[in-house]
């Protein structure tokens, strides 16, 4: 009874917090996953042209999906806060457009991976 | 007319003074109906203007109203009738005049009680109103309070920064696509411009209402707080102006018992005229010497 019970309790809490969050999880593993093309070493610089312009269209529909998402603003998790005070690193197609910069350009400024940055650093031994 | 119905006009009249003086406590007394405003919480989200609409309509179907309708037509037959009585009493003379101007007092005596109903009847819908207009500003001050915590008002404003910066780059996106030849476009894609188009039109439409200028809360929200107090502010008045014509009702009760006090001691005068023994006064020794001397 009591393991019903909380079984229920579980389930009720993490159908909520899906509600809540969806849009903004799926963003984030549609981000992750054109990062993760961004950074492959497997595929060569034509095959990377294509698979980032695929996954740029289904990112920038992704960031459509949460800009205008209005249950975020009815309780926003703290999850929501910090993606939207961090605009130009969650809505990565958004941003570079307003730049005018590729999304990989753009994504390696905003991590800090800029040349001169690239330049400026030293090989030491510890 | 007899010594007995004499006494009674003045016990009558007698009881009107009394009536009179205890008028503003022993009206209040009477049952005026009753008006609990029947209106859904949705209804709240109105502007104050279309809501005091609403809310009239709902008075209309109360008993409250049902009886201030009734005695608006009662006040209305008994101002005929004093009208019409006061005309007719110069045209007669003696008992008939006395009983005309009898009449007249009895009228105004009721008619005194009857406005005395209405505006307790008025007063009660007044303070009904201002009750529950007082409910709609304290949700939407609670609500305005809700808006302006913290966390959620720094979220909204970065959301709105968000979907104007995002809004700006929209036609950027659509050169993009068109120049690039991109056909692999997704349903979401497509359905987002279609809905954004329609979204424009409407919101040019709602811009363009002239509904929407008069509306207070559709332009501003912030500002249903402010007429709502306008409102109470209003029935505050009106309350104010019920309070100066009860006054104005106890000076009209004061006169008519002034009235009913001439008018009972014109008949008692009258009445102690007709009994008043013609000739000698037979109680007086000295009359009666006569009858000792001869």
């Amino acid at each position: 009874m009591g393991k019903n019970i909380m079984f229920t309790l579980m389930l009720i809490a993490s159908m909520m917090s899906n509600v809540e969050a969806a849009t903004i999880k799926n963003l984030e593993r549609t981000r992750a996953n054109t990062v993760a093309v961004i950074l492959d070493m497997n595929i060569n610089p034509n095959q990377r042209i294509q698979k980032v312009e695929k996954a740029r269209l289904k990112l920038l529909d992704m960031e459509r999906i949460t800009i205008n998402d209005s249950k975020l603003s009815k309780n926003p998790s703290q999850y929501a806060v910090n993606a939207f005070e961090n605009f130009d690193l969650t809505f990565l197609v958004h941003a570079s457009l307003e730049k005018d910069k590729s999304l990989a350009v753009h994504w390696f400024e905003e991590v800090g991976f800029t040349t001169s940055n690239l330049k400026r650093t030293k090989a030491i031994r510890k | 007319m007899n010594y007995q119905n004499f006494v009674s006009k003045i016990f009558l009249i007698t009881n009107i003074v009394i009536l009179n003086t205890l008028a503003s406590t022993v009206f209040a007394n009477v049952s005026d109906g009753d008006w609990r405003p029947q209106i859904v919480e949705k209804m709240f989200v109105l502007p104050p203007k279309q809501l005091e609409r609403v809310l009239n309509n709902d008075f209309k179907s109360s008993s409250l109203f049902l009886n201030l309708k009734n005695t608006d037509n009662k006040i209305q037959d008994r101002h005929k009738k004093i009208n019409d009585l006061n005309k007719a009493i110069p045209n007669f003379n003696g008992d008939e005049q006395i009983e005309l101007k009898h009449q007249v007092i009895l009228e105004k005596r009721d008619y005194i009680k009857d406005m005395n109903t209405r505006l307790n009847i008025k007063k009660k819908h007044l303070l009904t109103k201002k009750r529950f207009f007082q409910q709609v500003r304290r949700k939407a001050i609670f609500k305005n309070d809700i808006k302006s915590n913290n966390k959620i008002s720094s979220f909204q404003k970065n959301k709105s920064m968000a979907i104007k910066r995002a809004e700006k780059m929209d036609k950027k996106i659509t050169n993009l696509i068109v120049s690039n030849n991109l056909n692999q476009k997704s349903k979401y894609f497509n359905e987002y411009y279609k809905t954004k188009k329609a979204m424009n039109l409407l919101e040019k439409k709602i811009a363009s209402h002239p509904m929407f200028k008069t509306s207070d809360l559709l332009t501003n929200p912030e500002n249903k707080i402010a007429s709502l107090n306008l409102f109470v502010q209003e029935i505050e008045s009106e309350l104010s102006v019920l309070e100066l014509k009860e006054q104005m009702l106890s000076q009209m009760a004061k006169l008519v018992s002034l009235d009913a006090m001439d008018l009972a001691e014109v008949v008692s005068k009258k009445s102690f005229d007709v009994h008043e023994v013609p000739g000698e006064d037979l109680n007086d020794p000295t009359n009666a010497i006569e009858l000792f001397i001869n």
